[in-house]
Order: C-alpha cells, then structure tokens, then sequence
C-alpha cells in the first residue's frame, strides 16, 4: 500500500477518487486497527523455564500481509529478593524480540534483578513483520532464577500500602 | 485480611512449580511432581504465621533502613572525632526505643 505523506493537489472538493488514488489515501492512515489486552489481576509463579504469563496476550488479525505490527505493553512485577527474572514475547510460539547469543545465558526480550517490595514497571515496543493475514496472537511468557514472580503486586501484599496495578498488551496494525 | 495464598505458597513452598491465577486458591494450577499440592485448609491454617513472618520482615527492614539514616552517620562522625561514642551510642537507642515491641 502507497503511503503518501500529503495528499496530492488534485484531491480537491467533488473530486471522485479513483481506486487507486483511495488507496493511497488509505495508505496515509497507518494504523489500521488496534486491539489491547488488559491484566488487573494477578499472577504468581516459580517456573525456571518459560512458562505463561495467564492474561498477557493479544490476538490480531493483519488485513494485509505486508502489514507490520507494533506490539506495546506494559508489564507491572515484583518477586524475592535477588532472584534474576526474564520476560520472553512470543508470536505464537515463536519467540521474537530476544538479545544475541552469549554462552549458555538465556536470550530474553527483557530481565533483571528483581528488589523487594519495588514494583518493577517495564515497557516492551516492539515491530513485528508477521507477513500472514492469519489471526496471530502475541504473548509473554516468564522465568525465574528461583522463588516466586508476582505480576501486578509485590511480594509483601498488605492493606493499606502495597499497591494493586494494572499490566497491558496492544498489537497495533501499521500499513507497509 | 483473607489468606494471601501466593504468600504462603512462597514462604512455606519454596522450590516447588506453581502458578496461581487472581487471588483464590481455586486459581493455583500444582505443576510440582515431587511435593503434593496443599490443601485450601493447609494454607489457610499456614497464613497466620506467615503473615507475622511478613510483618516481622517489614519491620526488620524498617529498623535496618532506621539505622542507616540515624545512627550510622553518627557512627561515623565519631570516628571522625565530630561526635562522641555517647552521642552515637543514644542514637542506636533511639532508633532502638522506635522499634522497642
């Protein structure tokens, strides 16, 4: 799809357009469709090899094979003290979006070292070339070094304090 | 505060392979072969303790974070002959009578 930055000159008041010329027009709006999946509830697991995030996943439907797609989310976690986390973001149940190979370390899209009672706020952006109009679905899965991962609380879970929060994934269709 | 189920399955638990959706028991999916899966009412009667274990681990942390901010400094201070043991010695009281039970 042609993706014009201004509209031509001839695209005047009356003008019929023609097929061609609609599809530029078309092309001009770049984000087609839009669908988010929101997690305010909670999830906790111990999986040392990666292993679903239950509410983190989004299914999109590209209407065009040369279609990209931008997946956004947001993810809120804590978990013990020290232990190492990784999140992984999957189409289907491929892995996409993971840092190079070094030794035997574990290629993830994000992770650390998680600290006590500090609710971990992190940000996933990523673009995907699908190339199918097929229904897809994006997912994060997680792992743990040891211990337990807590999403959209903290381990220490007491009333009045601690916060609950919220956790997203939105698949945005972008035109080629 | 009802029993916080996550908790006790991390304190009491650890080493084993679980997942729990939301905060009910009916949302803990027991993957662990090795240990068997707990009961609502095993959990239920484990919370009490581990919820002093928590509270015990706040406050703990708390006095540590106390310490770092009131006394150390003047710890330090003595050292550095700006402060007397005594003055130091009545701030580690004092952070002490903060937290006394």
């Amino acid at each position: 799809m042609a993706t014009p930055t201004t509209l031509p000159s001839s695209f005047v008041s009356g003008t019929v357009l023609t097929a061609a010329q609609l599809n530029n027009l078309r092309g001009a709006f770049r984000i087609i469709q839009v669908v988010q999946t929101t997690k305010t509830d909670t999830f906790t697991g111990t999986s040392t090899s990666l292993a679903d995030i239950t509410g983190m996943s989004v299914a999109i439907t590209p209407t065009d094979s040369t279609s990209k797609v931008l997946i956004v989310s947001n993810i809120s976690f804590n978990g013990n003290n020290g232990i190492v986390y990784g999140i992984q973001l999957l189409r289907g149940s491929t892995a996409i979006a993971q840092g190079d190979t070094a030794g035997t370390r574990p290629r993830r899209t994000l992770g650390g070292t998680i600290t006590a009672e500090a609710l971990a706020n992190v940000g996933i952006s990523w673009l995907d070339s699908p190339a199918t109009t097929s229904a897809t679905t994006y997912k994060l899965q997680y792992s743990v070094s040891s211990g337990s991962f807590f999403i959209n609380r903290t381990l220490t879970d007491t009333d009045p304090t601690y916060p609950r929060v919220v956790s997203t994934i939105t698949a945005f269709e972008v035109s080629a | 505060m009802s029993t916080d189920y996550a908790a006790v399955l991390t304190y009491r638990y650890p080493g084993t392979l679980w997942s729990l959706d939301g905060d009910d028991y009916k949302g803990l999916d027991w993957q662990d072969e090795e240990t068997a899966k707990p009961t609502k009412a095993q959990l239920d009667k484990q919370w009490p303790e581990v919820q002093a274990q928590i509270a015990l681990e706040q406050r703990n942390a708390a006095m540590r974070a106390a310490y770092a901010q009131y006394s150390d400094p003047v710890f330090f201070q003595w050292q550095r002959g700006e402060k007397t043991e005594a003055e130091w010695r009545a701030a580690v009281a004092a952070v002490q009578a903060q937290f006394a039970e």
